[in-house]
């Protein structure tokens, strides 16, 4: 037999069991508790690669962890996409060989387990999904599945997170205010440069002046943003750059393929991009 | 003709003056021994046919007898005879032209072989044509002729007198200056008369006029080359020949510039540069010369080369399509131009320029520009040096080319060097800089809080703290000018430390570069002692750790100094600590005299150790320490009271030496924190309390800013000495540019300073729309959380036509944006022909939708019934309204440099007063020629016209302006239910800047026009230069903000009605007001307005899709 050398878990059993590396910028950390346990939904608003995900991935350790808490709280994370439809989050009937069988969709899943599911950039979905999104974000905390007429009662442990990246040049792309009205809201923002320091050499375990480096390098690219750079750098991206560094490329080759590249096809933003990092960089 | 015996024609002759005889009488006397008897008869009787010739002619006589002793010396009996035949002819013509030929005959006889006289006298005969200025010709050829003949030889005295007979026939002026001009130029031996005799007969042909230029230049310049290099130039001249458009005397003048543009060693190269092109493509020549003068400036003659032989390659290849050479060689090809940055090692802050403006922005985080410094001498508003990287706080301006070093690379490096310590400044925080913010240094605490003590006791009012620290407290105010330097020296230093310790990438070039400017700068022993040591200091600032030449005796002045400067980068201090390094520097230094340079003797060789830590106590954390200071520099009879050390130098009596300020350093360039703090402050609120505590900022006055510029060591005001009323002169101008200047700047912060309005729209009431064709809308106060009902009254009129060709023109020229933009929203058709899945008809059965039909009948589920997908024209239904903004302020310049306030709130309030300010401003509109943000405008709607048309979506465009609530003009260009035509591309013709620019009202027109239209998705497109205003728009103080509010209010009312609002603006200030305005509507700010026309489409497809 083959041994089996992954993890396989069901979604509503998956569990963040590690601790996940967060740093708070603010206080998230207790407004996302507080909403938690009033069961209010939460909105995570913010540029792409400012910690979202890895905020509820957090948010979902420490739920679990916290004293007192009796059941666990499995982490549901869809990521939306523009095809995604209201079956593809609630289930569908699939055929089999005796017929036909119903299989629940994750937000299903989620709903019954009780775990918080996490619709990332949620915008992106088909408008149909915000109809099976409002009973389950205001008091009646159901999940209505048509096909199978029945009225899913939330679990006590249900907590629907959003998040939403607010790019302002796509007007049809809008969150309606009737959607985003159910939510409370928590902005994302990139760290400053000793948080981002201390985030990027955790997670790529590279030296204090490598990250020291990388944390100043994306606060000056971010300078550029609305001077022909759509999106500031992520911090993700120089945690990749960081990455690259400790394999060895040197550091500005590593910015170049993580970052120059990955940011903007404009060229002279990325010369311009390149002259920072090489101003930064020996 | 009777032959007279010798008495009797001496008796004849008697008839005359008596000269005539005199001579005669002397002249037979030597003859008499040397000619036969019949010669010598014919020659008295040729005398005296002469002097009978005519009442005059006795003249003839008289120089006939005078010269022909000489005469017969050269030539043989027979010969001599037809000299005298000769003359007696030309007598009969002319007496003058007789005498001259007589009068130059004995000398031209040196020259000239007997046997050409006859040859020669016929030729220059035939210049007489009878008349007066003829004669005169004829006369002048005569008399120059023995000059002539010492150079040349007598066939090109020839070709000479043919040249100048055929000039003759043109202009006998001209000729008879050429004539002089030649016998100059062969006069210096020049060597190619052949050349030039050919030449100068092609030119009277061809093009006579060219020919007084020509030989101009050939008098004054070329002769003076030598000759190899003269005859390189008439090879050349000779193969240019004839070419159309070509003038010899032009491309002489051009060759002479061009060859004063490089060594003398280095003409030969150049000229056989130009005489390649010439050989191999003539017509490109006089471009190639032109552009020297601008290829010499990034490139060395072997580029150059390198250059030019691409250039006659591409000439050679294409021998049958000139136009790509002559593009190449005007400059006016890419290809030409990128050639030339692919050669040259120098870097141009044009093809760089952008770069740098976004490097310095994103270093700095600041929106900074980046232009060139000669700009800013230009504006005369204190700098003065106009190849110095300097900044004012918002602008970094960088010198034009850079040309120090043989690599390119090098050369750039350079560039981001110099940009790199302009922008730190910023950066770092520099302009920031604030007397009541404690220094890091804890042991400068006690120099700080007397600073801010000193301040706050001072009564002299200054434009800014910088100026008020240095200049009216002590101790800088004993000499407010070496307090500047050395706050310069140390804040350089600072900020080029921090530079060192985060860029580290940049390091090496930097450190480079500060090690060169060390071996640049001057020797310290030639300097007075004072300056001596800040010389050294400076070096140590550069890098330079060993060997500082300090006198004996202040070598614990001098360590103590550096030792400051160590502890400042060490604790990374903050402009603040820089302060106060400067004030103990200055107390050092002060006390320092300023003599003539020691002997060597003297001076003793001193290196730093940096790494030694310095944990010696500061002096200045002793409180009287500093009183001492501030007594000994505060009031100068204090100083006489001796109360400090005796071991201290004191201020000597003697007579010292004037100080002088240390040489800038390059790199660093211009150092100009007061302007910078003045400039930069006037645009932020947090300037506010600039003029101490307290205070509000209000702006600055005239007084303030007169002060500023009077007092200021750092604006080097010219010939300051010479002569003072020019002095005061020059100091107007900078105070009025520098008014200027601010009044640009200042778009937003200043305080509306012209005066009282008469009325605020707050009285009255509202309107009412009785006239066709108008409309009243609501206004939303902000104050008060509401709508004024019916409170502007809005015209809506059709815009007049105008010519269309601007519409065509347009399209022709952006040929290739339009095909860009063409392709792009073809692009998206295919999306609306897309397959459209989950329909309950259509061309197939959609195979997902059926199998989960069945699985529902099946799980006894009621099934969809859209099971079928059909290539389907999914509808497009989209309406854009264009709206775009035709205040005044559209009709400035878009290039930034010239660019004037764009602001409307100088605007009289009275309607009358109104109308004469705006035709002023209009009319200065008018004389521009070149273009104004709205012709860019103009440009975009007519590329977004035409690409609508391409998509097929019903669109609108407007314009809109006005005067007061009660004149709000909208104007439509095309409606949204009109078709394309002729007129409407007249009417774009038409948009011009008018008036003011009251948003809401449009804004809700616009709302009512869409409403009514029938569209799925409908869109409004704000295009603006700048923020909403009006007359009037309600009272002062709050205009902005209401005029912000209000429209931000008309844009939810669209929001709320469907329509998506979209604003584009091409102020580029807009953000901050934009922010409020839009909320969160898209909108964009243009940093570049020229990029509207491309922009614009784009944007629309990105939202509309």
């Amino acid at each position: 037999m083959v041994k089996q050398t992954y993890k396989e878990v069901n979604a509503e059993e998956y569990i963040v069991e590690k601790e996940p590396f967060f740093v708070p910028i603010a206080d998230e950390i207790t407004v996302f508790e507080s909403a938690y346990n009033q069961r209010i939904p939460v909105l995570l608003k913010g540029p792409t690669g400012t910690g979202k995900t890895r905020f509820v991935e957090y948010m979902a350790w420490k739920i679990n962890n916290n004293k007192g808490s009796t059941k666990d709280v499995p982490l549901i994370t869809v990521a939306c996409h523009e095809d995604l439809t209201a079956s593809d989050l609630v289930g569908r009937y699939l055929l089999d060989a005796n017929g036909t069988r119903w299989i629940d969709g994750p937000l299903t899943r989620s709903v019954k387990s009780g775990g918080i599911c996490y619709l990332d950039e949620v915008v992106e979905a088909r408008k149909d999904t915000t109809v099976i999104i409002h009973p389950l974000t205001d008091h009646r905390r159901t999940l209505t599945i048509d096909k199978l007429g029945q009225v899913v009662e939330a679990d006590e442990g249900f907590l629907l997170v959003v998040s939403y990246n607010p790019g302002y040049q796509n007007a049809v792309k809008d969150l309606k205010h009737s959607t985003r009205q159910r939510f409370v809201a928590i902005e994302f923002d990139f760290p400053d440069v000793e948080r981002e320091s201390k985030i990027i050499s955790h997670e790529a375990g590279v030296k204090k002046d490598i990250s020291d480096q990388l944390a100043i390098l994306g606060q000056k690219i971010r300078n550029l943003k609305e001077h022909g750079l759509e999106e500031g750098a992520s911090t993700r991206l120089l945690i990749y750059a960081a990455r690259l560094i400790k394999q060895g490329i040197s550091p500005k080759r590593a910015c170049q393929v993580s970052l120059t590249w990955g940011i903007t096809d404009e060229l002279q933003i990325q010369e311009t991009v390149d002259q920072i990092v090489s101003s930064i960089f020996e | 003709m009777p032959k007279y015996e010798h008495t009797k024609i001496k008796r004849l002759l008697k008839a005359y003056p008596k000269e005539v005889s005199e001579n005669y009488t002397y002249s037979r006397g030597i003859l008499e021994n040397k000619l036969p008897e019949e010669i010598l008869s014919n020659w008295e009787n040729v005398g005296l046919s002469l002097a009978q010739e005519n009442t005059h002619s006795w003249e003839c006589a008289l120089s006939f007898f005078k010269v022909s002793v000489e005469v017969q010396q050269h030539l043989p009996s027979g010969q001599f005879i037809g000299w005298c035949d000769s003359g007696l002819k030309l007598t009969r013509k002319s007496t003058k032209i007789s005498i001259s030929f007589f009068d130059s005959s004995p000398k031209t006889m040196t020259r000239l072989r007997p046997r050409y006289i006859e040859d020669w006298v016929s030729r220059v005969e035939s210049l007489y044509k009878g008349t007066w200025k003829s004669t005169i010709l004829t006369c002048n050829v005569f008399e120059l002729t023995p000059t002539i003949l010492e150079t040349i030889s007598f066939d090109q005295y020839c070709k000479l007198i043919e040249f100048i007979e055929s000039l003759s026939n043109r202009s006998y002026d001209i000729a008879s200056e050429i004539l002089e001009t030649s016998t100059k130029i062969f006069s210096v031996n020049f060597p190619e008369i052949d050349d030039l005799l050919q030449l100068s007969t092609s030119i009277t042909e061809a093009e006579w006029r060219d020919v007084k230029p020509t030989y101009e230049i050939i008098l004054n310049q070329i002769v003076k080359l030598p000759n190899a290099n003269i005859k390189l130039i008439f090879d050349m001249a000779k193969r240019l020949f004839g070419l159309s458009g070509i003038h010899i005397s032009n491309f002489f003048s051009m060759i002479m510039k061009t060859l004063a543009l490089v060594n003398k060693d280095d003409r030969d190269e150049i000229l056989h540069m130009v005489q390649h092109v010439v050989n191999n493509a003539p017509y490109v020549t006089m471009d190639f010369l032109k552009s020297v003068p601008t290829l010499l400036e990034t490139l060395d003659l072997n580029q150059l080369d390198q250059w030019k032989n691409n250039g006659i390659r591409l000439a050679l290849d294409q021998d049958t399509n000139p136009t790509p050479a002559n593009q190449f060689f005007k400059l006016e090809s890419k290809m030409a131009k990128d050639l030339i940055d692919k050669i040259s090692s120098s870097v141009e802050l044009n093809r760089i320029k952008e770069l740098m403006k976004l490097y310095c922005t994103g270093l700095s985080g600041d929106d900074v520009s980046v232009a060139n410094s000669s700009n800013l001498s230009e504006k005369n508003i204190g700098w003065t040096q106009s190849d110095l990287p300097t900044s004012d706080g918002k602008t970094i301006y960088l010198p034009n080319v850079v040309n120090k070093y043989q690599i390119k690379d090098q050369n750039f490096d350079y560039y981001k060097v110099i940009a790199t310590h302009q922008e730190a400044l910023l950066e770092f925080g520099t302009f920031k800089y604030d007397p009541k913010i404690k220094p890091k240094n804890r042991k400068s605490l006690k120099i700080h809080n007397r600073l801010k003590k000193e301040l706050n006791e001072s009564q002299e009012e200054h434009a800014t703290r910088f100026a008020k620290v240095l200049r009216a407290i002590p101790p800088f105010s004993s000499d407010p000018q070496l307090a500047s330097d050395l706050f310069e020296i140390i804040e350089n230093y600072r900020v080029d430390q921090k530079i060192i310790d985060k860029y580290k990438g940049l390091r090496n070039a930097f450190i480079n570069v500060q090690y060169e400017q060390v071996i640049e700068r001057k020797n310290s022993s030639e300097l007075n002692e004072r300056e001596a040591m800040i010389e050294e200091i400076i070096k140590f600032t550069l890098g330079k750790r060993k060997n500082f030449k300090i006198r004996r005796g202040f070598t614990k002045e001098f360590k103590a100094i550096i030792g400051y400067f160590l502890t400042l980068k060490r604790i990374d201090g903050s402009v603040e600590d820089s302060m106060t390094v400067a004030v103990r520097t200055f107390d050092r230094i002060a006390r320092l005299p300023n003599n003539e340079p020691v002997p060597d003797e003297e001076i003793e060789n001193i290196d730093i150790d940096e790494s030694e830590e310095d944990n010696s106590s500061d002096e200045y954390e002793d409180e009287q320490k500093i009183n001492e200071m501030m007594n000994f520099f505060g009031t100068p009879e204090s100083s006489e009271n001796g109360e400090y050390d005796g071991d201290e130098i004191s201020p000597s009596d003697e007579l010292e030496e004037e100080y002088n300020s240390p040489e800038p350093v390059e790199y660093q360039g211009d150092f100009k924190p007061e302007l910078g703090q003045l400039l930069t402050e006037m645009l932020t609120v947090e300037g506010d309390d600039m003029l101490g505590e307290g205070e509000e900022m209000q702006g600055l006055t005239q007084e303030q800013i007169e002060e500023l510029v009077k007092n200021s060591p750092d604006l080097e005001t010219k010939e300051a000495d010479e002569n003072s009323e020019l002095d005061s002169e020059a100091n107007q101008e900078l105070l009025e540019n520098l008014m200027k200047e601010i009044k640009n700047r200042d778009l937003d912060n200043s305080s509306f300073s012209g005066g009282e309005p008469l009325h605020f729209d707050e009285e009255g009431g509202p309107l009412e729309a009785t006239a066709p064709d108008t409309f009243t809308y609501d206004e939303w106060d902000f104050r008060d959380v509401e709508y004024k009902p019916n409170w502007c009254l809005l015209h809506e009129k059709k815009l007049a036509d105008g010519e269309t060709n601007f519409y065509k023109e347009t399209l022709t020229n952006n040929s290739s944006l339009v095909y860009q933009i063409k392709k792009q929203f073809e692009l998206v058709f295919p999306e609306m022909y897309r397959k459209q899945k989950r329909l309950e008809d259509g061309e197939e059965a959609d195979l997902d939708a059926g199998i989960e039909a069945l699985i529902d009948l099946r799980s006894n589920v009621t099934p969809d019934e859209k099971i079928y997908w059909r290539r389907n024209k999914t509808e497009r239904s989209v309406a854009v309204a264009l709206l775009i903004d035709m205040s005044a302020s559209t009709a400035e310049a878009i290039d930034d440099g010239t660019k004037s306030s764009n602001d409307d709130w100088g605007a009289p309030d009275d309607p009358v007063e109104y109308m004469v300010w705006l035709r002023s401003r209009r009319a200065e509109g008018l004389r521009r020629s070149y273009k104004r943000i709205v012709d860019v405008e103009k440009e975009g709607i007519v590329l977004m016209v035409n690409s609508l048309e391409t998509l097929g979506d019903d669109y609108g465009v407007y314009g809109f302006s006005g005067y007061g609530r009660e004149n709000v003009e909208f104007y439509t260009i095309k409606d949204l239910d009109e078709k394309f035509s002729d007129t409407v591309s007249g009417r774009i013709d038409r948009i011009a800047p008018l008036h003011a620019t009251r948003m809401g009202p449009a804004i809700r027109h616009t709302i009512s026009k869409l409403e009514n239209h029938e569209a799925r998705s409908k869109f409004m497109f704000l295009i603006t230069d700048g923020r909403p205003q009006d007359r009037g728009y309600s009272r002062e103080g709050v205009e902005k903000e209401y005029a912000v509010y209000d429209t931000r209010q008309a844009l939810l009312e669209a929001k709320q009605k469907g329509i998506v609002p979209f604003c584009l603006t091409v102020d580029k200030a807009g953000h901050d007001y934009l922010k409020t305005m839009m909320d969160d509507f898209s909108y964009e700010v243009l940093s570049d307005i020229s990029m509207l026309p491309a922009r614009l489409p784009e944007l629309y497809k990105n939202l509309t899709s």
